[in-house]
């Protein structure tokens, strides 16, 4: 099953991101301009009822205390929580539905692969325009809301290194004399080399492993790939956007900046979402919290992930991302790491 | 010995059924909720049959299914041909109820029992909304086919006494709740809230057999039973025991306190429960609040006749330090160097990366801003440092030391994260 055609076609591009706010400076904040259309939770009613929530694992407590907010706000809710990892769960719901058994009434899940595995195999609901409307223009779909994003970006130390010198094609990098950290074990490189085998094909992904496996240190996480740019340890690293950003907001004056490449795997864009399984108006309420103004702007705040409904402010030090360029991915797809795996171990790399 | 008095949901299909349980004798004799060791032949004695110590051959049991088997494709041909079934139904339950057979699988083979109650159940469900004579052949199929399997069942533990129960083999795995799988311990480490969400089902199981909670505070238990069959043979309930009471002996003596919905009440028993959920049929659920006040494992267990062979926990109460985030951290670390002591290098490595996945990497974003250095030598201590010693074998003193380092670096991060937590902005 292909999650894209679940999509409207229209919105294929939609994944080349957030026409937000201009060019800013790195450690700009990004303020984009308040849409008034914006729905605060004063503007919901309460949810009430039973609802059963299966819940990705992700964002430490923070997701604890969205749900801790909902229930206090929504005393009539009687909220049930399945947790575990979005693919174990997405894995979970498409054998239920196949049972013909409908357990979750919502289903949030950290990755849009896991998302698009279900959308893709589940009896999922369609989603109500007044949810869809909610999103930022590229990111209305039919069987999901995206709830926030992540993206793949280019840390790099400034003392060793200008921002012109980072590369601005990810599959120019081993042409570039420079060394390089990254962390193969971690899910969210996988799902890099993944997107750049469905962007550049196997061949043209085995020979960048292979290139670039004499010059790059592993390191065992991505945070680990961060600490070490910062350090001067190596030139630059692979990691998803939010550990440049922590770093930074504790130490404001480390060495160290963020790039980005343009439409490629470099810049992958991959987001959290959720999806109706359930016709209760309950699981529509639910999703809706996640849309409001408080919810969106807690993630970006605590969280650091990229908020998906107009008119929040990203975080704090996001660079411009208009100028990004993600690329177009199948993102059910993403969720295929089987061959991406035997990649890694052919070349070396795991 | 079986009492004729149950209000049955079967209506007046299922007279007797639960009396069967209220066996004094039985029960000490051993047969109904022996231990699932102990071997079926050569030694299986039946009160009901009331020939202690008498040996039941194989035999007798393959006879008994083919009745029961012949039974129900009677009434398949009754209802084909048009026939009343009412009082074939009546017979075969009877029968069924009267074999030697079917103690013998609740006694060893409990997971065994559910599937011929849930084609009995079917069969009648057919009948009552006049399905079609192939939906009923289907409904008497799957009887039959449960029938012939516990019969396999029982010839297998036969043909391996001293092997393990069979209910542990095959539901090991399913018991347990989905989240833990592929790291195994992954439920020892959830964070708690005091709120217990468990479910019980017609296959004599409970969604999940472990729960972290805090002592001191109240703990929401909500109980459903999502299955079909009706409470008066298969009904479930949640009993919380005190501390080092013994599973076994307590639910052998439920099982004879049935007009008190297995809840026993000679003072011996009754002492070691702490609360309990009603007994509840398909489809319903109860909620109750209990306190914890000391730390340590307490059992739950399905007291309904022998279903706590199938479905027991342990609801284990922490002080509030422990259930916090880095208290799971350190007791999942623990139990990892006590794995190691015994000998299991690769458990204690799983264990090592169940606590960092499942908690230590929902940790890090505070962390990052306040003491980056401290978040990466913690991301080399748990992807590094201490497996690299599991794998090499090193000396328990030289592991333990390490776990030192590990405890204080985290003791510092907790810190940290306690300042954080009071700094954070609210949601709403």
């Amino acid at each position: 099953m292909n999650v894209v055609r679940c999509f409207d076609m229209n919105r294929r591009k939609s994944l080349q991101l957030l026409a937000a706010a201009g060019l800013m400076g790195p450690a700009a904040v990004l303020r984009a301009a308040t849409d008034a259309s914006v729905a605060t939770v004063d503007d919901l009613p309460l949810i009430s009822g039973p609802l059963t929530l299966y819940l990705g694992r992700g964002e430490g407590g923070l997701y604890e205390d969205i749900l801790d907010a909902i229930r206090k706000r929504n005393p009539g809710l009687d909220l049930k929580v399945r947790r575990g990892p979005s693919s174990a769960l997405a894995n979970t719901i498409v054998a239920e539905s196949g049972a013909g058994v409908s357990r979750a009434d919502v289903f949030w899940a950290i990755d849009s692969g896991s998302i698009g595995r279900v959308v893709g195999d589940a009896k999922v609901r369609q989603l109500p325009s007044a949810i869809r409307n909610l999103l930022k223009t590229d990111f209305r779909f039919d069987a999901w809301a995206p709830i926030s994003g992540r993206i793949r970006t280019v840390p790099f130390n400034t003392e060793r290194l200008t921002r012109e010198a980072v590369p601005k094609s990810i599959m120019a990098l081993p042409e570039r004399d420079l060394e390089v950290g990254w962390a193969p074990a971690y899910g969210a490189f996988q799902s890099f080399v993944t997107a750049m085998r469905l962007l550049n094909g196997e061949e043209a992904t085995k020979a960048w492993l292979r290139a670039m496996r004499p010059k790059a240190r592993s390191y065992a996480g991505e945070f680990g790939v961060v600490m070490a740019v910062s350090r001067g340890e190596i030139d630059l690293g692979l990691a998803n956007h939010y550990y440049t950003l922590r770093l930074k907001k504790g130490r404001p004056a480390a060495p160290l900046d963020l790039a980005f490449t343009r439409n490629d795997a470099g810049c992958l864009l991959n987001t959290s979402g959720a999806v109706l399984l359930s016709d209760r108006p309950q699981a529509k309420l639910f999703v809706q919290h996640l849309l409001t103004r408080e919810v969106q702007s807690y993630l970006s705040r605590e969280a650091f992930e990229i908020p998906l409904v107009a008119g929040i402010q990203s975080p704090a030090g996001l660079p411009a991302i208009s100028d990004i360029r993600p690329p177009t991915v199948d993102l059910e797809k993403l969720a295929n790491l089987r061959p991406t795996l035997d990649l890694l171990r052919e070349t070396g790399v795991l | 010995m079986k009492i004729s008095t149950i209000v049955s949901p079967f209506g007046d299909l299922l007279p007797r059924r639960l009396g069967l349980y209220a066996l004094p004798a039985a029960l000490a004799c051993g047969l109904l909720l022996s231990p699932g060791g102990a071997p079926l032949y050569g030694g299986v004695t039946t009160e009901g049959a009331a020939v202690a110590g008498t040996e039941q051959p194989l035999e007798d049991f393959e006879a008994e299914v083919r009745q029961l088997a012949s039974a129900v494709d009677a009434i398949s041909k009754r209802y084909a041909a048009g026939d009343a079934v009412e009082t074939s139904f009546k017979e075969l339950i009877e029968h069924w109820e009267g074999v030697e057979i079917h103690e013998a699988i609740e006694a060893k083979a409990i997971y065994l029992y559910p599937p011929i109650w849930q084609g009995i159940f079917s069969m009648k469900k057919a009948a009552e909304k006049e399905a079609s004579p192939a939906e009923m052949t289907r409904a008497c199929e799957r009887t039959k086919g449960a029938l012939w399997q516990a019969l396999g069942g029982l010839r297998a533990l036969a043909e391996q006494p001293a092997a393990t129960p069979l209910h542990v083999g095959r539901h090991a795995t399913e018991i347990h709740d989905h989240e833990g799988h592929g790291l195994g311990v992954l439920a020892h480490t959830e964070p708690t809230n005091n709120r217990i969400e468990l479910t019980g089902d017609d296959n004599m199981r409970y969604n999940k057999t472990h729960f972290v909670v805090r002592t001191g505070e109240p703990v929401t238990l909500r109980f459903k039973n999502i299955g079909e069959l009706p409470k008066e043979v298969m009904g479930h309930n949640v009993v919380i025991l005190d501390r080092g009471t013994a599973v076994e002996p307590f639910g052998i003596a439920a099982a004879s306190a049935s007009e008190n919905d297995y809840i026993p009440t000679d003072p011996a028993h009754a002492k070691s429960v702490l609360a309990h959920t009603e007994l509840l049929g398909g489809g319903e659920a109860d909620s109750i609040t209990f306190t914890l006040e000391d730390a340590g494992e307490y059992p739950f267990l399905c007291s309904f006749t022998a279903h706590f062979r199938l479905m027991q926990g342990t609801i284990e109460a922490v002080a509030a330090a422990d259930a916090e985030p880095v208290g799971l951290i350190l007791r999942q670390l623990r139990s990892a160097l006590e794995i190691y002591e015994k000998g299991d290098a690769k458990e204690a490595e799983t264990r090592v990366l169940a606590a960092y996945i499942n908690v230590f990497e929902g940790l890090e974003g505070d962390l990052i801003e306040i003491d980056p250095e401290l978040v990466s030598q913690l991301e080399l201590d748990f992807n590094a440092g201490l497996p690299s010693l599991f794998q090499e074998g090193a000396p328990v003193s030289e592991v333990r030391a390490y776990y030192e380092k590990m405890e204080a670096r985290l003791q510092k991060a907790k810190r940290f994260l306690d300042q954080a937590e009071v700094e954070r902005s609210s949601v709403f």
